[in-house]
């Protein structure tokens, strides 16, 4: 009887220790450990000379964490520039619209990828953009 | 005591659920560089500190000094800038003797079988050979197109992996009707050239 007695007054015991436990948890995953801001990053942009040829590339951004094995590469240039856009494994190529927007898709490995992003000129010039990419398709 | 019982059976049940969704939720970043410095269970790569841990999924090859490394890790906490990784991978390098892949443009000055000879516009002592096999994709403006339009006096890019013989090509994109300017100013010899290209597989 007496054992019963004990184990009816600990029940109530361990639950207040377990609403305790989550409080101690819920405080610290949401307010002590509290996930830092994403940081911005601009897009890579390199000109060969002001108001003539160029090359920005505005996705993806270096050093960037995707989870689709299929990437669109989007950015702009002179209207009607041949774009070529690779990495180690996949490659496009791509021609620029008359107001020099260009976009190719190209298919990621899991890891990380060497992607580049070559643009050819009229008059032969030639500028690249490089970036790192992983893929990570458990993110 | 029967109610109690259940209240509990609830609890535990709720925790558990919030748990999971929570864990698998937590959002992850990644940090990409060489790993600077090895201590045990910690990485130093770039500037960030790395710590792994058991369920740390090394993928590729073994981590070494100046490996370059891509880092899955929780985001970052307000505590530092320790960061626990969940997966590292480890880029696989350039086998020995096989360059770095890259697109070469100029204007075809010679055809010959399945070597494109390839001249640049302003530079023209700059030559190079472009090989061709059956995978190489051949495209004009922004739709696949056949062998018949790569013929001398055209302007192409071509993008593949550097060999001994020249560039091997995957992949040819013809430039219609352009760089007229150019040709004019440095106009291009083709005394030599065949007609037209005949990739061989």
């Amino acid at each position: 009887m007496q054992s019963k007695r004990g184990f009816v007054l600990l029940i109530p015991l361990f639950v207040v220790a377990l609403i305790a436990a989550g409080a101690a948890f819920g405080y610290y995953y949401f307010v002590v450990n509290k996930p830092a801001k994403v940081e911005t990053r601009t897009a890579t942009t390199t000109e060969v000379s002001p108001k003539q040829f160029f090359l920005s590339v505005i996705n993806p951004v270096d050093g960037v964490l995707v989870t689709e094995k299929k990437l669109l590469v989007i950015g702009t240039s002179l209207p009607d520039t041949v774009v070529v856009i690779y990495t180690d494994d996949s490659e496009v190529s791509t021609q620029s619209d008359k107001d020099g927007r260009f976009s190719g898709q190209i298919d990621l490995i899991e890891g990380l990828n060497s992607l580049t992003v070559t643009a050819f000129g009229e008059a032969d010039e030639e500028t690249s953009v490089s970036m790192d990419v992983v893929y990570n398709k458990d993110s | 005591m029967k109610y109690l019982l259940t209240l509990l059976i609830a609890l535990v049940l709720s925790n558990f659920l919030v748990t999971t969704v929570v864990a698998k939720e937590k959002p992850s970043e990644v940090t990409v560089g060489k790993v600077e410095k090895i201590n045990g269970n910690r990485l130093k790569v770039g500037l960030t500190d790395i710590l792994m841990d058991l369920k740390t999924k090394v993928v590729g090859r073994k981590i070494k000094l100046d490996s370059k490394v891509a880092v899955v890790s929780e985001l970052a906490t307000r505590s530092g800038n320790l960061k626990k990784a969940l997966k590292i991978f480890v880029k696989e390098g350039t086998p020995s003797g096989q360059l770095k892949r890259r697109a070469v443009q100029g204007v075809i000055t010679g055809i010959s079988g399945n070597v494109i000879t390839l001249a640049h516009q302003t530079k023209q002592e700059r030559k190079f050979n472009v090989l061709m096999d059956s995978q190489t994709i051949i495209k004009s403006k922004n739709s696949a197109s056949g062998s018949a339009a790569l013929v001398v006096g055209v302007r192409i890019v071509a993008m593949g992996t550097p060999t001994e013989a020249g560039l091997l090509a995957k992949l040819i994109h013809v430039i219609p009707g352009k760089a007229t300017g150019v040709f004019r100013k440095n106009p291009v010899s083709t005394s030599s050239a065949t007609v037209s290209a005949t990739p061989t597989p």
